[in-house]
């Protein structure tokens, strides 16, 4: 089992994201938006982190630059789920320090796998 | 893994609804031709998050409907496509089709 930080400005998804992970056994934080998510990952640690790009407050992007720039978040997963599939967006979430992309609609077996390849 | 979706519906046309009245207060002040990057902005998300919920959850046709807006609100956002007065009674009248949908 591992800890998840689920980040998505939509509740609906948040829902099914959850739904699906804590289906797998895995422990399930959620946060509407990259500020919320933050806080949430500066105040615990989390194994892997799941975000959505678009979203207000803080985007996707900013999320994971700020992440990266934590010591304790410098080697964690962070993938990316969200319906931006440009080639543009996608370099800038792996510069940022993405470490994959999924993008929406999202099967769940896609993302489970996803995350236990990451996690190994 | 199997997922019965229908139990995540009611609160996406819940948050669907709120992001039509986003994209109507949006249009509405859209004023053709001055700066409006932050209501297309608006407009934009809104039509994003619709598009990738609907996306998940099945429901193909509307995900289909808020692609093809998404990507006229893209060119306006960048440029390619002008605001004019016309076109914003167009997609008022649209999005009030679509709410009576």
């Amino acid at each position: 089992m591992s800890s998840i930080l689920a980040v998505d400005d939509s509740a609906s998804m948040r829902q099914m994201i959850a739904h699906t992970l804590k289906g797998a056994g895995h422990d399930v934080t959620e946060a509407g938006d990259g500020e919320e998510a933050l806080g949430k990952a500066k105040s615990g640690k989390f194994d892997l982190v799941v975000t959505d790009i678009n979203m207000p407050k803080m985007d996707g992007i900013t999320l994971i630059k700020e992440l990266r720039a934590l010591a304790n978040y410098k080697g964690t997963p962070i993938l990316t789920l969200t319906t931006e599939a440009s080639a543009d967006k996608k370099q800038e979430g792996k510069a940022a320090g993405a470490t994959g992309w999924i993008v929406k609609p999202f099967d769940p077996d896609t993302l489970l796998n996803t995350i236990s390849k990451v996690l190994k | 893994m199997a997922i019965d979706v229908s139990q995540f519906l009611q609160t996406f046309y819940e948050e669907s609804f709120e992001g039509l009245d986003i994209m109507e207060s949006g249009l509405l002040n859209l004023d053709g031709g001055s700066e409006n990057s932050e209501s297309i902005n608006d407009i934009f998300r809104a039509a994003h998050s619709i598009k990738g919920g609907s996306g998940t959850f099945g429901l193909n046709a509307v995900a289909s409907f808020t692609h093809v807006l998404e990507s006229l609100l893209d060119e306006m956002r960048d440029g390619r496509r002008q605001i004019t007065k016309e076109g914003v009674i167009f997609y008022s009248n649209l999005l009030i089709v679509c709410v009576k949908c």
